[in-house]
């Protein structure tokens, strides 16, 4: 064994270095774990409605709603919900004024974009999302039709879809919420509406519309809860949390109740 | 190479000028060593010894002249000659991080021998020079004779059938320079091998079969230490007179016989009659006398006209060269 | 033992094929710089505090800066965290550090004698440089593989994919700043510790290099000018390690200010001719 002796003799010193870096590694970066703990309760912020992600129905809450209240229960926390108004109509995050100390986690169409990571971390994916049209019957073409657009998500790719838009001499009517979009279709005064992917299928199934996702040019995203930039533990603890429901089938229950399916078993819908 | 294919000499030397600035190092100087001879070259410091070597060892162009090693000029083919030197530097080259082992191996895997032949031949030097027991220790340490035995080792691990050895025992204790060359008597029983030596200890190179004695750049006489005393030796008497007076009273009456002064004591070339006419003469005007045998100390003196020069610098120098060796801890 | 016949471990060594001697020495070389660096505690030292400072306390201390206070706010225009975004710097500037401090040790190669026993070895120079090489850049790698070890830490999710990437990448950089670290050793003739190095090349290289704030890629070039001060745009402009450090981020957190494929060109053509020149320097010496 004198060769083994040798090369510990060698390796020693490099050990120990390793060693002691991955102790360092196990060191909290941060306090934003050990702030929920003290408070007692992960405080999110989400949208007054935005289905199937928030319904504001106490039974059926919605998806974002549902996976918060697991995450809390399982780092051992309450949940405690703000419901943003101005997150619902405006798709400029800075007039939500929403800030550090009003919530840890904003959730409710949060999507995992170059946009929102200039913004915010993000936790694990659950859900993939892009955008999407519905109309009062299919459409083969929206080529020179008058669409309504609601936009309120803010972190899928507006600019792209504007451009799209242009390209194929769209009048653009520019809505507010989803009432106002499945209004205008049902009443003529668009020939289809544009919207995030997963708000377009529930509008579709409660008014009975058409729905198709728009092409792959415009990239998909991933929805995802935004986290503040730097609150790695709390993170952690989140991306730990849904792993778990991962595991033990929490989260496709969840997304199930809602006619979702988890990432990478979707079946794809209809396309333009 | 096999003996009866009338091999090149070993070493050729061939009319080899160098100059740095406008101090001419070597001056034309010529000689031949011969298959498995024990060569001294013998010379105060600042002889040209060392540039002599380095021209030898490839690392240094003369500025004229040609040198051979078994007939390849270190000049157009230096790798070629590189493998027939095993060579032992004046200022120790050893990685001192590495272990003695690790010295050794590197060595041999620097100078291509195969593994099991390296591993062999190691484990062989190691015991030849008596430092298999210090094996596996830090280069750095070790004492400064060990570094040097170590480095004759090394010297050994690959090919090397003409070894070239700068001032070896520089800077060590008199046993350790005693072990030195036990070794290379050792090894010359061994193994068919040729040595050049560089020195300025003139009691070293009694033992050698033929000592070249350089100074200033020149050949002054190149044969075997008994010849050299033969020719150029010859007894001497060391003087020191009472007084000035007396001083200059021998010097005016035995001008031609005056071989040099050291300090206070006055040399006279002698021989046996001499010495009684001489104390005959001027037995009051001196303190002391001594009767110098022929000695190699002698031949030098006969040739050169002084003793050989500043022995001690050598040491002050090896000092301080050890104490810029000592900035290397605060790297 | 008779004189005429020698032992017979003292027979001649059956000639090697030239090549497999380069070969051979060229991975004793290696292996020499590979050996003196683990037993280098201080290089270890420095190799392991490096990362510590950056990544743990610069990182840690000034993330509650840059982390985002109002959503929709900037302060910070990279879609990273800060820790995030000096991590690959970080690992940048143990290369770095290592890298000419290996080259360096030339210095001492050449002042102890070191150098002298392999300049009278059958190696070619060029053998003996790329050893030196080779050597320094996998001490280099290894320092810098250090700083991944933190990477969980900085948040920064590492797949075996992107570890190999990040490698290769290093590699390059590894052997670019070896080079030019024997550059500068071979013109050095007194050497006054490593201090000098450290202060005069590697930090204003390393800060220099975008390596600590983003040139926003978002903002045109009129636009960089107006956030910083033109001298210091065209100083990271010019600087080639920027686009290194560049290519280095964009492998490890997929953020490129620039064409990621310039900072493989630049290493790429740097290595090369700063590698050229040391062989260049170390014929004529």
């Amino acid at each position: 064994m004198p060769m083994l002796r040798r090369l510990a003799g060698n390796l020693g010193g490099l050990a120990v270095v390793v060693g002691l870096m991955l102790m360092v590694t196990l060191l909290p970066p941060d306090t934003s774990l050990r702030e929920v703990r003290a408070s007692g309760a992960l405080r999110a912020c989400i949208p007054t409605t935005y289905p199937p992600l928030v319904t504001g129905e106490a039974d059926r809450p919605g998806i974002d709603v549902e996976l918060l209240r697991g995450v809390a229960d399982r780092i051992g926390v309450g949940l405690l919900v703000s419901p943003i108004d101005a997150m619902g109509r405006d798709f400029n995050p800075r007039h939500w004024a929403i800030n550090r100390g009003t919530c840890q986690v904003l959730a409710g169409g949060v999507v995992d974009s170059t946009l929102t990571r200039s913004f915010l971390d993000t936790g694990p994916p659950y859900a993939e999302t892009g955008w999407a049209i519905i109309a009062a019957r299919p459409l083969a073409d929206i080529h020179g039709l008058t669409l309504g657009v609601l936009t309120n998500i803010s972190g899928l790719d507006r600019i792209g879809l504007s451009g799209y838009l242009r390209r194929e001499s769209v009048t653009i009517r520019v809505t507010r919420s989803g009432a106002e979009l499945v209004g205008g279709i049902t009443g003529g005064a668009f020939d289809g509406g544009i919207t995030e992917a997963l708000l377009a299928g529930q509008l579709a199934a409660d008014h009975g519309l058409w729905v198709a996702s728009l092409p792959e040019a415009l990239a998909r995203h991933h929805l995802v809860l935004g986290l503040w930039k730097g609150d790695i533990t709390l993170k952690r603890a989140i991306a730990r949390a849904f792993g778990a429901m991962e595991a033990d089938g929490t989260l496709a229950a969840i997304l199930a109740r809602y006619g979702l399916r988890t990432l990478g078993t979707e079946t794809p819908g209809p396309a333009l | 190479m096999a003996e009866g294919t009338a091999p090149a000499p070993p070493i050729r030397v061939d009319a080899i000028s160098r100059r740095f600035g406008r101090t001419l190092a070597l001056d034309g100087v010529s000689f031949e060593v011969r298959d498995r001879e024990f060569f001294a070259l013998l010379g105060p410091n600042g002889a040209g010894k060392t540039t002599l070597l380095h021209i030898l060892c490839t690392v240094l162009r003369p500025d004229s002249g040609q040198a051979l090693i078994r007939g390849l000029d270190v000049v157009r083919q230096p790798l070629a000659a590189r493998r027939l030197l095993g060579i032992v530097f004046q200022e120790a080259s050893l990685d001192d991080r590495l272990t003695v082992r690790e010295n050794l191996d590197l060595h041999g895997l620097v100078f291509g021998v195969p593994g099991a032949l390296r591993r062999r031949r190691i484990d062989e030097m190691l015991a030849l020079v008596e430092l298999t027991a210090w094996a596996d220790r830090t280069t750095r340490t070790l004492s400064s004779g060990m570094k040097r035995r170590l480095e004759i080792a090394r010297a050994l691990i690959h090919d090397s059938e003409i070894l070239l050895l700068d001032e070896p025992t520089a800077g060590l204790d008199a046993q350790s320079r005693e072990r030195i060359w036990s070794y290379i008597r050792r090894l010359r029983g061994e193994r068919h091998i040729t040595v050049l030596v560089t020195t300025h200890y003139i009691e070293e190179v009694e033992g050698c079969d033929r000592v070249c004695i350089v100074d200033r750049g020149r050949v002054l006489a190149l044969d075997a230490p008994e010849t050299l005393k033969r020719t150029h030796g010859g007894q001497m008497l060391r003087i020191v007179p009472r007084g000035d007076d007396d001083r200059r009273a021998i010097l005016g009456r035995f001008a031609d016989r005056l071989k040099g002064e050291a300090g206070d004591a006055i040399l006279l070339a002698s021989d046996d009659a001499f010495v009684e006419a001489f104390l005959a003469d001027c037995g009051r005007r001196i303190r002391s006398m001594t009767v110098e045998i022929p000695s190699l100390e002698t031949v030098f003196l006969t040739l050169t006209g002084r003793a050989l020069r500043d022995q001690s610098a050598g040491e002050s120098e090896r000092t301080r060269a050890f104490g810029r060796r000592g900035g290397e801890h605060t790297r | 033992m008779t004189a005429a016949a020698p032992t017979p471990s003292l027979a001649p060594v059956s000639r090697r094929s030239p090549v497999l001697v380069q070969l051979g020495g060229l991975y004793g070389l290696w292996l020499r710089e590979v050996k003196r660096a683990v037993r280098d505690r201080g290089q270890l030292v420095g190799g392991f505090s490096r990362p510590i400072l950056w990544v743990l306390i610069l990182g840690i201390g000034l993330n509650p800066y840059f982390r985002g206070e109002v959503y929709g706010e900037v302060t910070f225009v990279v879609p990273f965290t800060y820790l995030q975004f000096i991590f690959p710097a970080v690992v940048a500037l143990n290369i770095m550090y290592t890298s000419v401090q290996s080259a360096i040790s030339v210095i001492w190669d050449r002042e102890f004698g070191f150098l002298r026993e392999v300049l009278v070895s059958p190696l070619s120079r060029s053998t003996v440089l790329l050893g030196k090489v080779l050597g320094g850049a996998t001490v280099a790698m290894a320092h810098g593989s250090l700083v991944l070890v933190l990477a969980r830490f900085a948040d920064v999710p590492l797949t075996w994919g992107t570890v190999a990437k990040a490698l290769g990448v290093m590699a390059m950089l590894a052997l670019a700043l070896t080079s030019l670290g024997i550059v500068i050793a071979n013109r050095i003739r007194s050497f006054e510790g490593f201090g000098v190095f450290s202060n005069a090349v590697i930090l204003p290289l390393y800060f220099t290099s975008s390596s600590i704030f983003p040139l926003d890629p978002a903002l045109t070039r009129a636009q960089t000018r107006v956030v910083y001060p033109d001298w210091l745009v065209t100083l990271v402009e010019y600087n080639p390690l920027t686009y290194a450090v560049d290519t280095l981020r964009g492998v490890l957190i997929h953020y490129n200010q620039f064409d990621p494929r310039l900072g493989l060109l630049i290493m790429a053509v740097a290595g090369i001719v700063l590698f050229t020149i040391a062989l260049l320097d170390f014929r004529r010496a």
